[in-house]
């Protein structure tokens, strides 16, 4: 082993072990081996399957690390296309962590951090995302004025000004993007017929950090994360339910870092679920189609939610799930995240495009999700004969 | 012959080879980017990485011999490179030069139903012939390596399988293969020496030739392609687990040898505590809790066939075996817990537990070689002594995972009625610090001669000079290794193809 | 090593049959040498015929083939095309069983070791050989190394020998697989890196001498049984012998012609017109279950075969506990099973009127393959022409000859340049003066 980096800040000192114990097994490029169904879709890292070199796999990224550390390795901007490629969906993270006792996926956020540390990141296509979360709160360089826009005339309780049992944060996407912006509406619209005592922040509400978070300035997230942590103990709600599931792990998990929030965070699912098998949503409309669900990673694999979408599409009169041959914890990335689908869209899309010829070969008719993310993403990749559809635009469908 | 390399500066022949290598592959599959070469210096191995020059990403046979033919002119090396699961060092490019990634090379081409084969790439896994033969009835051989290793490879290397005693080793099940050559030729042997063959077992024409890619990594031309033999998936499948306590491996290797001589299971695996704890277990903490309540050594013993009588004779047939040698079997919850791993599916899980091990320390250093079934107690209690002196007084202040020589696994495999034996002896070594590689192979040091004088065989010449059975047993192999040099300085006389293995240096090479 | 003398017949002559010491070792007689070699063929290449008693006589005989640049001949089936002058080493004198190992089940041979030799001792130790079913010599060692097909083909592997010694024309010794290792004890098959002995299995000794070797044995079963099913057509002889192939039914599974049953078993009424014997052994449970699942998979087939009476299974259970031998008008091959009416009515076709035609089948690997033999009884002298004429046809049609000599060989090994020029280099590797059985398989 080579002298390592002699600076005690290095972010990639906390990962040198693992860096260096990567055994070469290789399971981080598939699926659980156990749950392979078909294998012309087996493979679960979206930047290996599209690249095909060693680094763009766990494997090849912890190598990367290594050479970084031993001070073998300089940026340049083929590392940073290795690095940025990958849009930490987790896969590598569940299975090697199960099988080899090590987290890729911390590896790759502590590549990011170094990046930004050193300077060769933000990439140029990230840097307008920043300004805009740093200027206006949101990602889409939307002004703040317009965040609450998607609720007019709905006479949504302000959650700051009234006591309410549930917080509902929207969150920046569907707040902002016009063919998302419907299920904000189509998710307080189930509230407020299940009779559930619900608020909003409108325009106070901040953005949660995912994207400097995931991106890698950790340092921005940090500064925004302990903000929001403040504002939304402020609030005091029993819950806070979220429709975006990169919020939902945000505010779930990585708030811990900074003393977490005092709510029981969720996603709006789950509520939904909670009051389907409580009696508190009754589903009574027929709604046939044949779908098949996207496990979003921050909902999946960062959450662990994978049965309760499920059991409200079981609920749902006149729906049959047909399941894609890798589901679950093994679902494949949309494509869309960490910031992949604004610095290489055509990556992005071509992932998308892998995922719905998936979609394809189950014979369904509709994607199924609960993420705005995956819903542009995988939207823009669906043709004619396959729908995008957010999960609760179904349990709207459906409800007396 | 060289070109122009008198000339011309490393860099230079590289830059130059690889704009022609972009030409036969097209311009994103050959880069020689260091941020993607450092993707290919290691494997699982100790050996010290070092990466390729270049790396080149075919497709097909045919850009393949154009890539070996172009690499031949600027003298490169040329390292194959199916999925980088090579436990020996036999990825890593120690010389650099060419690593031929074959990941786009990853099609299971043909399955024959009725004649039990399968035409696959050298990248096609494991696990994904395992998942399309299953869906016809049939299936691999499972190896003692993860489901994400290259079958092609895995089998042209003498892989060991769980069911070695019936169906014998990795070359056994190689029916034919293509192989270009060093000089850029192809070469088709068996079954494919034809192309109106069909799939039929057995070697030839004539002088078996094929043998000379066995275990070879590369070193006497790249395969591009194997027919190998599938097996049927039994109907019936039920575990019998016996369990035995204490480190030595008397009483198991009996059992297993009479086992094997009584041909009735289908497949026989050892595992000690740990390694068991490992497989049964989704994590770290949980094999730790486990492997306390387990015994010291579990031979799991597969049996079964096509009908619930067969299932019931095969298990007759043990019970006697059982009764004969006094062999204890393991309580109830260990057979509920096994009967898990029963379903079809269950050779995942087991294939899955080498990985796990790497829980322990990220790599495993294995030794595994050839003796008689009566030899394998002599060879591990000497073992445990070798890791106790190695690893035992691990400072836990320099490093936070001392070894405790109790994780010493041992893998005893049977071999065609326990005629003889492949014994594995795994330590864990921490690769994660300097001390644990130096301790790995001082061990690899007292091991590997040790063996070699005691009568193991290593049927695989793998590793570097720090750490290889190559170096050390291959020359003591007399006449064949007189051979060995003769055959690969003729099919390979610039020594290019994965030089520095087999244990040939590069003036035995006659370079 | 003695200097090359250059041709001198008459002198190497003499130093041979000196050395041989024992005139019984020797014989330069013309009927004897002309055995030896293809009928038809001149002997006169071929100056005498040596019988060695060990391995130091045969390092006497390549010496002086060294010296006076003759080549080494072995004998092939059918017969010798000898091109150059030389000598035939036969090795019955070297016919010593050196060990019969029954823990780790190997018989350790040397070359001159006969099924009818071994037999008897192993019965008396519990152990058993995997008999030939078309063997060409009556030498175990050669039946191994040539890979002969093996009666129970259909379960154990066809390849029955683990390591062996052998010397290479400039009289070095070669030990195969883990014997390579002077410490090894275990006798393991695979070599210690890159499988190179293989190349002497099926290259009637062109790469080497034998000199010893070890054989596998198998463990004698608790029980035996033998059961006979008859059918009226090939077809479904065969869809029943691999249907339990395939189930691992049956040690012995053999399909064989009304012709070749006579031919093995006798006169009987009760032969149908195809015939499949099933060899059964285990527990006394497992042999039981076997017989009654023969009949249960012809059932699944929807075939009613005949059972074998018990005069009949009786001979077939004799016949399946000795070696068959090949006759000398015959040849076998391998294919699939999906192809056997093919290339048997091709073969068929050819031989029609050449004499008295015998088949025999027999699944190899759980009926993953399938050998097919014919032989020709009561040749006519059309019968080697016909023979000779059809084997190249039949294996550009796809049928697998796994062990070919002479004209045949070249004509297969040439189908692809690169097959024929390696086998080249390895020659030249192991045997540069093209001494042993030179061109009987490998044209240099």
């Amino acid at each position: 082993m080579s002298e390592l980096t002699k600076d005690p800040y290095d972010p990639l000192l906390q990962v040198q072990k693992d860096a260096y114990r990567c055994g070469k097994c290789m399971l981080c490029k598939y699926i659980d081996h156990e749950e392979i169904t078909d294998t012309d879709f087996m493979t679960l890292c979206p930047s290996g399957a599209r690249f095909k070199y060693e680094a763009y796999f766990a494997s090849g990224r912890q190598e990367i690390a290594r050479g970084l550390l031993e001070g073998t390795l300089e940026y340049t901007d083929s590392l940073k296309h290795v690095l940025f490629t990958c849009t930490e969906c987790g896969g590598c993270q569940v299975i090697c962590s199960e099988q080899g006792n090590k987290n890729p996926l911390k590896t790759i956020v502590a590549l990011r951090e170094r990046a930004f540390r050193d300077e060769l990141a933000p990439l140029p296509e990230h840097e307008a995302l920043i300004k805009s979360i740093e200027n206006y709160d949101n990602p889409w360089q939307q002004p703040r004025a317009r965040r609450d826009a998607w609720m007019k005339k709905m006479g949504l309780a302000d959650a700051r000004k009234q006591k309410v049992d549930v917080l509902y944060y929207v969150g920046c996407t569907m707040a902002y993007d016009p063919k998302l912006q419907n299920i904000a509406r189509t998710t307080a619209e189930i509230l407020q017929k299940a009779g559930v005592s619900f608020g909003v922040l409108g325009k106070d509400e901040l953005c949660c950090g995912s994207t400097l978070l995931r991106m890698g300035d950790y340092d921005a997230y940090e500064t925004r994360a302990r903000k929001n942590v403040d504002m939304l103990n402020s609030v005091g709600t029993e819950r806070i339910i979220t429709s975006c599931s990169g919020c939902n792990s945000v505010l779930r998990e990585e708030y811990e870092d900074f003393g977490g929030l005092d709510s029981e965070v969720m996603h709006s699912l789950e509520m939904v679920d909670d009051l389907i098998q409580s009696g508190g949503i009754k589903l009574k409309k027929p709604v046939k189609k044949k779908v098949t669900y996207h496990d979003p990673c921050h909902l999946g694999r960062y959450t662990g939610v994978y049965d309760a979408p499920r059991r409200i599409l079981e609920a749902i009169p006149g729906v049959e799930l047909v399941e894609m041959p890798r589901n679950r914890a093994n679902a494949f990335c949309c494509g869309a995240g960490a910031g992949v689908k604004t610095a290489y869209p055509d990556f992005a899309a071509w992932v998308a495009g892998e995922r719905v010829r998936e979609a394809e070969s189950t014979g369904a008719s509709a994607i199924v999700t609960a993420c705005p993310f995956c819903e542009q993403n995988l939207g823009e990749a669906t043709g004619p004969g396959m729908e995008m559809l957010d999960i609760l635009e179904l349990v709207h469908e459906s409800m007396v | 012959m060289a070109v122009k390399q008198v000339d011309m500066t490393t860099k230079e022949v590289y830059t130059e080879l690889l704009g022609k290598l972009k030409k036969i592959v097209g311009d994103e599959w050959a880069t020689d980017d260091p941020v993607i070469l450092i993707g290919y210096s290691r494997d699982q191995s100790l050996e010290t990485a070092h990466n390729p020059n270049v790396v080149v990403l075919p497709e097909s046979t045919e850009q393949v011999v154009k890539i070996v033919k172009t690499a031949r002119e600027y003298n490169a090396p040329v390292i194959p490179w199916s999925t980088g699961g090579n436990t020996g060092g036999g990825c890593i490019p120690q010389r650099g030069g060419v690593t031929v990634d074959m990941r786009r090379m990853d099609k299971v081409l043909d399955i024959d139903v009725e004649n039990m084969s399968v035409r696959i790439q050298p990248a096609a896994t494991f696990g994904k012939v395992y998942v399309e033969a299953e869906k016809v009835g049939l299936r691999n051989a499972v190896p003692s390596a993860p489901a994400s290793v290259s079958m092609l490879a895995n089998h042209l290397d003498k892989g060991v399988f769980q069911v070695s005693n019936k169906y014998g080793v990795g070359t056994d099940s190689i029916l034919g293969l293509v192989i270009v050559l060093p000089d850029g030729e192809i070469l088709r042997t068996g079954c494919l020496q034809q192309d109106n063959y069909g799939s039929i077992c057995v070697e030839g024409p004539g002088p078996d030739i094929s043998g000379i890619f066995h275990a070879s990594m590369g070193t006497m031309g790249i395969c591009t392609e194997m027919v190998a033999q599938l097996y049927p998936l039994p109907a019936h499948e039920e575990i019998m687990p016996a369990e035995f306590a204490g480190d030595d491996l008397d009483a198991v290797s009996e059992f297993l040898r009479q086992v094997a001589r009584e041909d009735c299971s289908l497949e026989t695996i050892l595992f000690q505590d740990g390694y068991l704890a490992l497989g049964l277990t989704p994590n770290q903490d949980g094999a730790e809790t486990l492997r306390p309540q387990m015994p010291r050594q579990s031979a799991l013993v597969y049996y079964g066939g096509e009908t619930e009588e067969e299932l019931e004779i095969r298990r007759e047939q043990l019970d006697v075996i059982v009764e004969r040698t006094g062999t204890e079997l393991s309580p109830d919850m260990m057979l509920e817990l096994l009967k898990e791993l029963v379903p079809w599916k269950r050779v995942f899980k087991i294939i899955q537990v080498t990985p796990r091990v790497e829980r322990l320390s990220g790599c495993f250093e294995l030794f595994w070689f050839n003796i008689n079934m009566n030899q394998a107690p002599h060879f591990a209690r000497q073992f445990m002594k070798f890791a106790r002196n190695n690893f035992a007084d691990t400072n836990p202040e320099t490093s936070d995972r001392p070894y405790p020589y109790e994780e010493t696994t041992f893998y005893l495999q049977p071999l065609e009625f326990g005629r003889s034996g492949m014994l594995e002896m795994d330590a864990y070594p921490n690769q994660g610090e300097p001390e644990g590689i130096k301790r790995g192979l001082a061990m690899a040091r007292d091991v590997i001669p040790f063996i070699c004088e005691e009568g193991g065989h290593f049927d695989r010449p793998y590793g570097g000079e720090k750490s290889g059975f190559g170096w050390v047993q291959t020359p003591l192999l007399g006449t064949y290794f007189d051979l060995l040099k003769a055959v690969k300085g003729t099919l390979d006389p610039a020594n290019l193809m994965n030089p520095g293995r087999l244990g040939i240096s590069a003036d035995q090479a006659g370079v | 090593m003695a200097a090359r003398s250059g041709p001198n017949p008459r002198l190497a002559r003499a130093r041979l049959r000196e050395i041989m010491v024992d005139p019984a070792r020797f014989t330069d007689e013309p009927q004897v040498i002309s055995s030896y070699v293809e009928p038809g063929r001149s002997a006169d290449k071929v100056l005498c015929v040596v019988y060695p008693r060990g391995q130091a006589d045969i390092e006497h005989v390549l010496g002086i083939a060294r010296a006076y640049d003759l080549a080494v001949y072995t004998p092939i089936p059918w017969g010798l095309v000898p091109e150059r002058v030389g000598v035939v080493v036969d090795y019955k004198c070297m016919a010593q069983i050196n060990s019969i190992d029954i823990t780790n089940l190997f018989l350790d041979v040397e070359p001159g070791v006969t099924w009818e030799q071994a037999l008897p001792e192993l019965a008396t130790l519990g152990v058993r050989v995997a008999l030939p079913a078309a063997a060409r010599s009556p030498y175990i060692l050669e039946s191994a190394l040539e890979r002969e097909v093996i009666l129970p083909a259909c379960r154990f592997t066809n390849r029955q020998l683990s390591t062996f010694h052998a010397m290479l024309a400039d009289g070095r010794e070669y030990r195969s697989g883990s014997e390579a290792l002077e410490s090894s004890v275990a006798h393991w098959r695979e070599d210690g890196g890159p499988n190179i002995s293989r190349i002497f299995t099926g290259s009637r000794n062109s790469f080497g001498l034998p000199l010893r070797g070890f054989v596998f044995l198998y463990p004698e079963p608790e029980d035996r049984g033998v059961t006979v099913r008859g059918f009226s057509s090939r077809k479904q002889a065969c869809a029943l012998a691999q249907k339990c192939a395939r189930s691992e039914v049956g040690t012995e599974v053999v399909v064989l012609s009304k012709a070749k049953a006579v031919d093995l078993m006798g006169e009987d009424p009760g032969l149908s017109a195809w015939s499949v014997i099933f060899g059964l052994e285990g527990s006394a449970r497992l042999v039981a279950y076997q017989k009654k699942r023969v009949d249960e998979l012809a059932g699944e087939l929807k075939l009613k075969p005949v059972a074998g009476k018990a005069k009949l299974t009786e001979a077939a259970g004799v016949a399946l506990g000795r070696p068959w031998y090949a006759p000398q008008t015959s040849f076998g091959f391998y294919t699939n099973f999906n192809r056997v009416e093919e290339l048997s009515s091709r073969a068929e076709g050819e031989l029609k009127g050449t004499g008295r035609i015998a088949q025999m089948i027999i699944p190899v690997k759980r009926g993953a393959s399938v050998y097919v033999q014919y032989d020709v009884r009561d040749a006519k002298d059309t019968a080697s022409g016909a023979v000779k004429k059809l084997l190249p046809d039949l294996a550009d049609a796809g049928a697998f000859f796994p062990n070919p000599t002479g004209s045949l060989a070249t004509h297969i090994f040439k189908k692809q340049a690169s097959y024929m020029k390696m086998l080249k280099q390895l020659k030249e590797i192991m045997d540069p003066d093209d001494m042993l059985n030179s061109g009987q398989v490998v044209e240099v």
